[in-house]
């Protein structure tokens, strides 16, 4: 960690962050917000020993952004906590979780540990082989939200979007965690290469932020941005409804993208925004492993946004299939973008 | 019996503890003030507080309440080890009475989420620290802090009209009432505001709130020399307007603030005013016309008004956070919080802020200065490489300097961030025999000095 030093002490511990940590809010402790994980990286590179409280600290950290957004002095918490989780590891400080995680990436190829057929969403057979745009559907909508990733694919083969004969995880649940992911990325690389393809379009934050940051080479598009380019080219229907829109935290905050998902669900029906949005978004509270390694405190942090929603919408849309299973697990009505989209072209 | 199992016997295992690297996390606040506790508590309720002061009074263990940790002067930081408090879980807003003009909240409020709640009554709290979205109500009142809107509405202590204090014997008592004035004896309530839990711990707190004004603007006036923008207050006053905000911005504060909010874009100048004036929207436009009059003659070469409350609050956001924005300019240097909270008479602003420079260029150390220059109250921002032991001692010699040439001048080492543990030694010499005074209220109320030991140059 010392190589970090120069980065930690950057942090005047001024508290900015502590309000608006979303672990914070549910915990209160000092140490679950990022000033105390900012403390925490100083022990480590001044040879505190790690213990189940710095473990935590360090894992609590649903990598929302905020305290980078917020922070007056322009530190960096969320680098320093992943590589702080980074040398938890190196130091054989990992949580029976995270082992998991990584034995389930190695068994199967995604972060689910399912050893069913990555495309079985698929309700026809592919059209397109080669493209020079390709589709990654990533693992929560390949196994857990398949209607999803079959909406989303639905919807972007006409415009000659092909698959990866051989997708696999893209690598961030471990990027997150403190793990390395470089022969997920290798893998998918060559993958995207095989395809033809330059661009790649996903409908998962959590892929999206992997991919811009660590797949170099390769054109990155999320399936929002991809369509609201090509809007008058998609024969919506005007559906009856009221939606408010989350934020992603890794396709917001972290990328800026808040335009295009909102450009097309005003095409399509009724939006209002919710409370807290765009770079102010609230945290679904699934991110960074919490949602596996804390549930109780990911719960917590999905309630806590359910509150903002605004009164007599019918779906909270959203783009991103951990942000969807999030938030449903907390009773709210969720709808991912592609399936809005799907459900308002009216096919099938 | 251990200590820790006294205290669970008192709180659920589940907010106590004593996992070292969490006890690390809680071993400084916002200051260079270091030291580690033996526990760290997070009570919920006033009988949790008592039973954890009764036994550290027992066991003569010293006892740290503490808010957010947003202090400046270490005043929450364990200096003798022992427990922390950890009141920021205290922190219902209770009740708001506005026919009796006061709300009752628990220390852990966070000071804005208080604005928050009574905007849409159209009142406010005007106490307005820089640390508002991060502070608790509880660590302010107890350092008797204040901020941008003191020079028209005072400070937290003319607010404050009652408080539930557990003292260090786990008495808990109610320092006042719910009158707006009282002549009832000692005023116990303004004894405990400013003691930085040295004489007992704040559970509850009745607080005097105030109508919002109708209408709010800001003056921007910009000046090419420093000195002549801290002069212009005390003139702008003497034609009889009263400014609910009057803040001063030098060079580097201004470059920091636009680096953290380029939209603001300020232009560079040797300093900037910031005036707000508030009240009914045709005098607040009166006096805007004034002031901006004003600041012309005295030497504004350029003076704009901000009217519209989103153009106002971008600029108060970005004032509040300027001390920690300075750290954005220089990416190997960060700020530190060391002689940064100096008041002068208002006559003696000019003077303070010549000798800032000048110590500025004995010490050859860059000093960032900003401020409540409406009420004296200077802040100055020092950054250094914190990894370089060499620096600290430059900064350590430039922050004495300060501290003595504003008690020099008839000041204060500290306006409204307190004194903790980083200002201690200059107490004698503010003080004298005020200082004896205090000392004997300690000794009488806390006998076995557990409360918040080695605090406020008591010792």
């Amino acid at each position: 960690m010392k190589e970090h030093l120069q980065d930690i002490v950057k942090c005047v511990r001024c508290g900015r962050c502590r309000t608006v940590c979303p672990a914070q809010k549910v915990l209160g402790w000092e140490f679950a917000g990022p000033r105390g994980r900012m403390q925490m990286a100083l022990g480590l590179a001044s040879g505190l020993e790690p213990t189940k409280g710095m473990l935590n600290s360090l894992l609590n950290c649903t990598t929302c952004q905020q305290c980078v957004t917020e922070c007056p002095a322009g530190a960096d918490p969320l680098t320093i906590t992943r590589a702080a989780r980074h040398r938890l590891i190196s130091l054989g400080q990992i949580a029976p979780y995270q082992k998991e995680m990584l034995n389930r990436i190695q068994d199967t190829g995604n972060s689910l540990g399912d050893k069913s057929p990555r495309t079985s969403w698929a309700s026809k057979s592919k059209t397109v082989e080669q493209s020079e745009f390709v589709y990654f559907a990533g693992c929560l909508a390949s196994y857990r939200e398949k209607h999803t990733a079959n909406a989303a694919y639905r919807i972007l083969e006409p415009f000659g979007v092909c698959l990866l004969e051989d997708e696999r995880c893209c690598g961030s649940p471990l990027f997150r965690l403190g793990m390395d992911a470089k022969d997920l990325i290798e893998h998918n690389s060559s993958q995207i290469e095989k395809a033809g393809a330059h661009t790649v379009i996903v409908g998962c934050a959590g892929c999206y932020s992997m991919f811009k940051a660590h797949y170099p080479g390769f054109n990155v598009l999320h399936i929002s941005e991809f369509l609201a380019d090509r809007l008058e080219k998609i024969p919506f229907n005007k559906l009856d409804i009221s939606v408010t829109y989350h934020d992603p935290c890794h396709l917001g905050r972290t990328h800026g993208i808040y335009d295009a998902p909102r450009k097309i669900i005003e095409t399509i029906c009724t939006l209002v925004e919710m409370e807290n949005s765009r770079d102010q978004a609230n945290c679904c509270g699934g991110g960074g492993g919490v949602r596996l390694g804390y549930p109780e405190l990911s719960g917590s942090i999905a309630e806590n946004l359910a509150e903002k929603i605004p009164e007599n919408i019918d779906y909270v849309v959203t783009s991103c299939p951990l942000c969807s299973r999030n938030l449903s697990d907390v009773g709210i009505n969720v709808l991912d973008l592609a399936d809005l989209i799907w459900r308002s072209i009216g096919e099938d | 019996m251990s200590i820790l199992k006294k205290l669970q016997d008192i709180v659920p295992p589940s907010r106590i503890t004593n996992d070292p690297a969490e006890l690390f996390c809680y071993s400084s606040d916002a200051s260079y003030i270091k030291a580690t506790p033996d526990y760290v508590v997070m009570p919920c309720t006033t009988t949790e507080v008592s039973e954890i002061v009764k036994l550290a009074n027992n066991q003569h263990i010293p006892l740290v309440p503490r808010g957010a940790g947003t202090g400046l002067a270490g005043g929450a930081v364990p200096l003798c080890g022992g427990i922390v408090l950890d009141m920021s879980r205290m922190n219902r807003l209770l009740e708001i009475n506005i026919n009796d003009l006061q709300v009752l909240v628990e220390p852990g409020l966070i000071h804005a989420d208080l604005n928050r709640a009574l905007e849409p009554y159209g009142f406010f709290f005007p106490p307005d620290p820089g640390s508002s979205e991060m502070c608790t109500l509880g660590g302010f009142i107890a350092n008797s802090g204040s901020g941008m809107r003191s020079v028209k509405y005072g400070t937290v202590t003319d607010y404050v009209l009652d408080l539930e204090v557990v003292m260090p014997n786990g008495e808990v008592i109610w320092t006042g009432g719910r009158t707006m004035k009282s002549a009832s004896g000692y005023d116990l309530t303004a004894l405990m505001v400013g003691s930085e839990g040295t004489l007992g711990v704040i559970t509850r707190a009745r607080l005097k709130v105030h109508p919002l004004p109708e209408a709010r603007a800001v003056v921007l006036a910009h000046f090419n020399d420093l000195e002549a923008a801290g002069g212009a207050v005390p003139a702008i006053m003497s034609h009889r307007i009263m400014p609910s905000a009057c803040e001063l911005m030098d060079r580097t504060t201004i470059k920091a603030v636009n680096t953290y909010d380029p939209d603001l874009n300020i232009p560079e100048c040797e300093a900037l005013l910031l005036i707000e004036v508030d009240g009914a929207p045709c005098s607040v436009e009166s006096d805007c016309a004034k002031v901006a009059d004003y600041c012309s003659q005295l030497g504004a070469f350029d003076v704009r008004i901000a009217s519209s409350p989103e153009e106002q609050q971008e600029i108060w956001a970005a004032r509040r956070l300027a001390g920690a924005v300075v750290t954005r300019l220089n990416p190997g240097k960060t700020r530190v919080y060391i002689g940064e909270d100096v008041a002068v008479p208002l006559s003696a602003i000019p003077d303070m802020l010549k000798k800032i420079r000048t110590i500025s260029t004995q010490h050859n150390i860059p000093i960032m200065t900003y401020g409540h220059a409406g009420d004296g109250n200077l802040h100055t921002g020092m950054a250094i490489d914190t990894l370089d032991k060499t620096q600290w001692e430059l900064l350590k010699h430039a922050a004495d300097d300060i501290h003595k040439a504003a008690l020099a001048l008839g000041g204060t080492v500290s306006g409204e961030h307190g004194i903790g543990s980083a200002r201690g030694v200059y107490m004698n010499q503010e003080h004298g025999k005020g200082l004896e005074v205090m000392v004997s209220i300690k000794k009488a109320l806390d006998p076995h000095n557990i409360m918040n030991p080695q605090k406020v140059g008591l010792e």
